[in-house]
């Protein structure tokens, strides 16, 4: 009486049918429940290109005078017509409403002070005929003199109120400089977007790939180009490797090869591709 | 191999890129899952018909059955469970000594306990076999996951020699890759441990069951004497 006798042969069957099942299902599981960390993979292999490139929207600020009329004629014609009529509506108003006060209050302070003076003039007259016409004429001088300060005053207002207005004219000029920009750097960011898959597919196409490479290994190249689109190549420089030194040298090769590279035909967008970080995996 | 350089990480490529001492620990630990699994499962019919057959003739023998009358009937069964195994045994022995004139009621009694101990060590073995399986599956399958593992991460870092700027992406598929070893290692140990402490726990009871049941035959065989 053994181990033997005492096991089923129909027992043994089922536990290891068992058995193997219960690892298939386990590896299934773990083969379908780990699948998140392929999708999180997917978009690094399509987000190849500039990195460490300036983004055009910083940039943007700068050289927007430049761009409005030459890379986008259309926003010009729109440009101009907006910011005449707001101004006239608004601020226009505004300044004729602060006129219109000061005015009033003016004229109010200065009937008040001519109904006093006058009262201290009757009384004047009264007491004293001789001093009376000396004190008048003070007092015609000294109103004189207030009513010079007071179109002093008068003046520097206007003058405020005027830089108030060019002030909010020059604010909304800048709004519309400002959004001119973010248009042309968003036609400028599709622009890149076109050269850099350019460079890339051409760099790709010109690579010979190591035959022990494995995997979708990227390698990330800093490279200087000439405004023709040539490559510098005393400044081509692994900046980091891939982890195989035979990829890392394909790449470069492929590089130097693909020079001159494809540039945009506007000579304003050079400089966004004149120091290139070129991230090239093998396979999109 | 070049296990720093991958960034699929699905389950498959990383085992499939692992390098090759890493498969033969992952091999070896699938190997360790798969026969502690059969013998879980083995083990659990086993102790539960065990478990049935001992309650079967437990019933039989305390209903009042005859002693003679049971033992031809465990004689002739084809699949007699533990019980019926050590019944056999010990009344077989004590007939035959009762049948040899000038043995006193010690030397019978002693004779039949020895000879169901006997039976009763037998079949407490085969209860037990696979069991020290289990235990040794359980104990060590952490380790040789561990082991798999630091092999992997010294490898991911020999890698990372090469690289003239490191970074996080050049290590981490290589240790991800690393840590599938232990994660299976793990995975073999913790089923085994359990099923061990339970199945300890069942063969336990059974013999204890198995002790009282020798220990009351024996007073009703020795009652039998006078």
């Amino acid at each position: 009486m053994t181990y033997d006798e005492d096991v089923s042969p129909r027992e043994r069957k089922i536990s290891r049918g068992l058995a193997i099942g219960m690892h298939v299902a386990l590896l299934v599981l773990l083969i379908f429940g780990v699948s998140w960390q392929r999708r999180q993979s997917e978009p690094a292999a399509v987000v190849d290109l500039w990195s460490s490139m300036a983004p055009p929207k910083q940039e943007a600020p700068a050289p927007p005078p430049r761009p409005v009329p030459k890379v986008e004629p259309k926003p010009e014609p729109k440009a101009p017509p907006p910011p005449p009529p707001k101004p006239e509506v608004k601020a226009i108003p505004k300044a004729d409403i602060a006129l219109k006060e000061k005015l009033e209050k003016e004229r109010k302070v200065k009937e008040k002070q001519e109904l006093e003076k006058k009262k201290q003039q009757e009384i004047d007259r009264r007491k004293e005929d001789d001093a009376k016409k000396l004190k008048a004429r003070q007092q015609e001088q000294q109103v004189e003199a207030k009513k010079k300060d007071e179109e002093k005053k008068k003046l520097d207002k206007e003058r405020a109120a005027q830089d108030a207005e060019a002030k909010k004219l020059a604010a909304e000029k800048q709004a519309l400089a400002d959004k001119l920009a973010k248009q042309a750097a968003s036609a400028q960011a599709g622009e890149i977007d076109k050269y850099r898959r350019l460079i890339q597919d051409r760099v790709r196409r010109n690579i010979v790939e190591p035959p022990n490479l494995q995997g979708n290994p990227e390698v990330e190249f800093e490279v200087r180009l000439l405004p023709g689109g040539d490559v510098l190549e005393t400044s081509l420089r692994l900046k980091r490797s891939s982890g195989n030194a035979a990829y890392d040298q394909a790449v470069e090769r492929a590089i130097l090869k693909s020079s001159p590279l494809p540039l945009p035909s506007d000579p304003s967008m050079f400089n966004t591709f004149r120091d290139l970080n070129l991230k090239i995996r093998p396979k999109e | 191999m070049n296990p720093s350089v991958t960034q699929d990480l699905s389950i498959i490529s990383l085992i499939a890129n692992a390098s090759v001492v890493v498969q033969i620990v992952m091999g070896a630990l699938l190997l360790a899952s798969l026969f502690s699994w059969y013998y879980i499962f083995l083990k659990r019919f086993q102790l539960k018909r065990a478990e049935t057959q001992a309650d079967e003739f437990e019933k039989q023998f305390w209903s009042g059955a005859e002693l003679s009358a049971l033992y031809h009937r465990a004689n002739a069964a084809r699949h007699p469970g533990t019980l019926e195994r050590i019944f056999e045994a010990g009344f077989r022995e004590f007939t035959k000594l009762t049948k040899q004139p000038g043995m006193d009621v010690a030397a019978v009694m002693d004779g039949t306990r020895r000879a169901m101990r006997a039976t009763y060590q037998r079949e407490m073995d085969t209860l037990e076999s696979h069991l020290s399986f289990l235990a040794s599956v359980g104990s060590v399958s952490p380790y040789v996951g561990l082991l798999g593992t630091v092999w992997g991460i010294m490898n991911a870092f020999r890698g990372l020699a090469n690289v003239a700027q490191a970074t996080l992406g050049h290590v981490a598929p290589g240790i991800a890759e690393a840590l599938i070893a232990t994660a299976m290692g793990l995975l073999a140990a913790i089923p085994a441990v359990v099923a061990y402490n339970h199945f300890a726990g069942d063969v336990n009871r059974l013999s204890i069951r198995f002790d009282s049941f020798m220990e009351e035959l024996s007073n009703i065989l020795q009652r039998q004497i006078h």
